[in-house]
């Protein structure tokens, strides 16, 4: 078994949008936790 | 605990068991049991994926290290939205499509057998030590609760488990752990709200927020780059990733959530869903440890919340020394309760040249009870000989059994229960499944008939069930428990994601070349936690980098095949 097994649906749109929204949601997330911190912290 | 709240827990029980049990109807051979035949919807594998990795440590660890040390310990999650996005392109399609039931099954397609059994072996080795670990924190909770007896109690979280595991199979692991991951979030929720209910009328939640804010524990995110930090920013990206890499794409447990999902896609979106809530989720956990803090501040805490040693220690000769301690640790309080309440007047008068003044006149008076905190356990620990004593891990249970009202003790009881039962019961599953696919019916029995397997499978299930409740007999006294798995992963983890690596990104590695780096890995690894004072967490990074180089570096050394 090689390296083929990866098929052809990893280049599936759908799929691209929705990688791109985690991470979208992760910097947002990562920014209001810092300006949450910012905010609270002494 | 109140009547009402031991029927919240008696109802939870039942009601978990029960609904295992009933899905036996659904395996009848060892793909089903296994597997679920691959037939589960994303939202089920997803909630699945959540409720095995968010254990009771994470309850009862994550929110006394909330309480101690603030929320920075969200950092360790920060690699894994990355992970999720790099597995969901790489590893979920790779498994599925291979039709493999353990993720070490297909090492052996890739290179050989040797290293397909390494690989299952140092899983069955690492998992079963963290199930006994996850067993034991729960049982610590319960024997504090119900002064119960501690092997008693592990038994008493564990069989239930076992049974409905052993009885049902994956399909019970994954429909048990979709009701645990409602009563969990139910649990937390209900902590938050009387939390923030229990603040004293003039203190708003924002002067709260501030006042925990003064002593440092709102700082999430740790910009430093020290690799001898815990938890910082960059070793939770980087060092997090590489862990959660391996954790959710070479551990069996988790693996084969995934390889129950109904298609690719619905794998992938299952791990998505762990991408997008996680973090909030880890956020809002330490978050009630930094609220049990702020309730503190107003209401008298024990000078430590685990009591186990406190008759032997005042009956010592060193018990008029605690005594004064603790009188000292009631006049600091006061002190800091005070120092708290004029700083929330002063944030309230918006008097801002006094703020900083009154500021670090908390800071000392915190400053002060958490020294008396520290002498008194150093004497703890100086009289009873126990050096991993502490109490971290206690301050949750105490404040739900002393400061929860009627129900709701139930109800963070049974949310302890769930989150403990979910992570041992995949965990039981996979090791069961890495034990009869990899080892029992490759090498011993190869040709028998699927319901022999299936007998065998329930049978090794049980098996690991009295092993983990074995070692968490022994677990239950460690430190901070969180760590203790996190070390135990940490020490097999990188290595682990290395061969992974080497097999599906790597053309040119050799079976010999993936073996030979496995074992320099966790070599180089165990130097680096021996003589080193780097962080756990880039012990992921360094088990994997060394796996890479040096199978490649061997795989080199060997002529390539020709066609």
């Amino acid at each position: 078994m090689t390296h083929d097994i990866v098929g052809s649906d990893n280049g599936d749109r759908r799929m691209h949008r929705i990688y791109a929204g985690v991470i979208a949601v992760e910097v947002v997330v990562l920014l209001s936790i810092w300006l949450f911190q910012r905010w609270f912290g002494a | 605990m109140h009547l009402i709240d031991w029927a919240v827990v008696v109802v939870y029980l039942v009601w978990i068991v029960w609904d295992g049990l009933k899905r036996s109807k659904a395996t009848t051979e060892v793909e089903g049991y296994f597997l679920a035949n691959r037939s589960l919807p994303w939202w089920a594998v997803g909630l699945s994926v959540m409720a095995t990795q968010l254990s009771a440590i994470t309850l009862v660890g994550t929110t006394g290290r909330g309480y101690a040390e603030g929320l920075g310990v969200v950092q360790l999650y920060l690699g894994l939205p990355i992970a999720m996005v790099i597995l969901s392109v790489t590893v979920v399609p790779f498994f599925y499509r291979a039709k493999v039931f353990t993720a070490y099954e297909y090492l052996e397609r890739r290179f050989d057998a040797r290293t397909r059994t390494l690989a299952s072996l140092l899983f069955l080795l690492s998992r079963a030590l963290s199930c006994g670990v996850i067993v034991a924190a729960p049982a610590v909770i319960l024997s504090i609760v119900l002064g119960w007896n501690l092997t008693l109690t592990i038994l008493g979280i564990g069989l239930p488990t076992v049974l409905y595991t052993m009885v049902g199979g994956v399909q019970a692991v994954t429909w048990t752990d979709v009701k645990q991951m409602g009563v969990i979030i139910a649990g937390v929720g209900a902590a938050v709200v009387v939390l923030v209910m229990s603040l004293p009328g003039h203190v708003s939640v924002g002067e709260a927020l501030h006042i925990a804010g003064a002593t440092g524990r709102m700082q999430a995110l740790d910009f430093q780059w020290d690799l001898s930090k815990t938890y910082t920013f960059w070793s939770g990206l980087i060092g997090g990733l590489f862990l959660m890499l391996s954790y959710f794409g070479c551990d069996q447990s988790q693996v084969q959530r995934y390889l129950t999902a109904k298609s690719v896609d619905e794998g992938r979106q299952s791990l998505l869903m762990s991408a997008y809530f996680k973090i909030p989720l880890q956020f809002l956990i330490p978050m009630i440890g930094v609220l049990m803090f702020v309730f503190y501040l107003f209401h008298q805490p024990p000078l430590l919340f685990n009591h186990q040693h406190d008759a032997q220690v005042r009956a010592s000769a060193r018990g008029s020394e605690y005594l004064a301690i603790e009188s000292e640790f009631g006049s600091a309080y006061e002190t800091r309760r005070g120092a708290a309440e004029s700083l929330a007047a002063v944030r309230r008068a918006g008097a801002a040249g006094t703020l900083g003044a009154s500021e670090a006149a908390f800071r000392a008076s915190e400053a002060r009870v958490a020294g008396l905190r520290t002498k008194a356990t150093t004497l703890v620990r100086d009289v009873t000989g126990d050096q991993a004593f502490g109490d971290v891990n206690y301050v949750f249970p105490t404040f739900v059994t002393e400061h929860m009202p009627i129900g709701l003790v139930g109800l963070i009881i049974a949310a302890i229960f769930a989150a403990a039962m979910s992570s041992i019961a995949a965990e039981l599953n996979s090791l069961s499944t890495a034990t009869v696919i990899d080892f029992y019916r490759r090498l011993w029995r190869t040709s028998e008939s699927d319901a022999h397997y299936l007998r065998v499978s329930k049978l090794v299930t049980l098996f690991w069930g009295i092993v983990a409740c074995t070692v968490a007999i022994f677990a239950a006294n460690l430190g901070p428990l969180i760590d203790v798995v996190n070390r135990f992963g940490s020490f097999f983890y990188g290595s682990l994601l290395g061969v992974f690596v080497l097999a599906i990104g790597v053309k040119r590695a050799t079976s010999r070349g993936a073996f030979w780096g496995l074992l320099a890995g966790m070599a180089v690894v165990a130097l680096v936690a021996k003589y080193s004072t780097m962080a756990f967490l880039w012990h992921n990074v360094v088990g994997t980098v060394t796996v890479v180089v040096v199978g490649v570096l061997v795989s080199l050394t060997e002529r390539p095949k020709t066609a």
